[in-house]
């Protein structure tokens, strides 16, 4: 066989490896030494750049949460403005199971224990966009005004945690961050309770993408504060 | 078995010990004879929790917490929504330090005030024990 062949039946061997490993129905250690073996064989054959780091991975995965907090926590809102209670608890728990990975995911770089802490505090000022919609529906103005001042001193709370744990995140920016989360959420209930459905999605679509501006710098500051689990 | 992403696994691992990890070991100075009257006992506050979380000191041990947050603590004895009355340190701030001496035998739990999930434990025995 010559070497053209030879690279060829290689080839054909790794992509045959590759669809494999994606199908379901492999144990865990299966798949662990099929990790292995296709790492081997991308680097063998794909020496180039690669969007698949565990920086990217990180990067990727708060991005996805902390839009994903804002999807979930607007459909909770809007069903509760409407008064879908079934609709309302739906929402409310995917949201705290949002809640819950997110805290898994700061854990996974600072410990268990900085979970542990992240969660209670990250659910307050769900709490607080929960009173401020119970307001709005009972068009309850001083409960409304508590609610966002709670959750503007909220935001200093959270970013104490965040500059605790990467020093590299001053105070002050995150702090207003945080404030311009929650004023952007607070707009999509406001837009929920008048009904206007378009302007509630538009505005909905504008916090989310808020929330990249938390995550890209949070995920850059963990990345330079832990270079070691982020070799690759 | 079905075949999950690492990245999900680890996840799951995760979420599932968050709900088990909640029960803080207990730090003794009582025993060994490592500890004499007159040390102070430190206390970190960092990353919005107090370590070690729970405390166990012989009476007349004076406690000190410093605060690693850049956000005000309060160390105030009893769970919240009901303080205790046996100490309270009022707010302090990022690089301060509060302390109580415990002379009493008896289990003093605390928490901050503004961060009511912020909980910890000092239990004092008798001197000698």
């Amino acid at each position: 066989m010559s070497k053209v062949l030879r690279f060829y039946a290689f080839l054909l061997f790794v992509c045959a490896f590759s669809v494999s490993a994606a199908v379901p129905g492999h144990s865990q250690d299966e798949m662990d030494v099929k990790d292995k073996m296709m790492d081997q064989g991308k680097k063998m054959m794909c020496p180039g750049p690669t969007s698949a780091t565990s920086a990217s991975a990180l990067r990727k995965t708060l991005n996805l949460l902390l839009a994903e907090h804002v999807y979930l926590g607007a459909m909770a809102t809007n069903a509760a403005l409407n008064g879908n209670q079934k609709e309302f608890e739906a929402a409310a728990a995917a949201l705290d199971l949002n809640s819950q990975a997110l805290a898994a995911a700061n854990g996974s770089v600072y410990g268990q224990a900085a979970a542990d802490a992240f969660l209670p505090l990250w659910r307050k000022h769900i709490g607080f966009l929960v009173d401020y919609t119970q307001a709005v529906a009972a068009g309850d103005m001083a409960k409304k005004q508590k609610a966002m001042d709670d959750l503007n001193a909220y935001a200093a709370d959270f970013a104490a945690f965040i500059h605790s744990a990467s020093p590299s995140l001053p105070v002050d920016a995150v702090t207003a961050l945080v404030q311009e989360h929650g004023k952007t959420f607070l707009i999509v209930i406001d837009d929920q309770a008048a009904g206007d459905d378009a302007k509630a999605f538009i505005d909905t679509r504008m916090a989310a993408e808020h929330m990249q501006a938390i995550a890209d710098a949070h995920a850059e500051a963990i990345v330079q504060q832990f270079p070691e689990k982020f070799q690759n | 078995m079905r075949y999950f992403p690492k990245s999900f696994m680890i996840s799951l691992t995760a979420i599932l010990l968050i709900g088990t990890a909640a029960v803080p070991a207990v730090y003794t100075y009582a025993a060994g004879g490592a500890f004499s009257d007159g040390d102070a006992v430190q206390v970190s506050i960092k990353l919005f929790s107090f370590n070690p979380g729970v405390l166990e000191v012989p009476a007349g041990t004076t406690v000190v917490w410093t605060n690693g947050d850049a956000i005000q603590h309060s160390v105030t004895n009893g769970v919240p929504g009901t303080p205790g009355g046996a100490f309270d340190s009022g707010f302090f701030t990022e690089g301060q330090t509060w302390s109580f001496t415990f002379n009493e035998p008896g289990e003093y739990p605390y928490f901050c005030r503004r961060h009511e999930s912020m909980t910890g434990m000092v239990k004092v025995v008798p001197k000698g024990e």
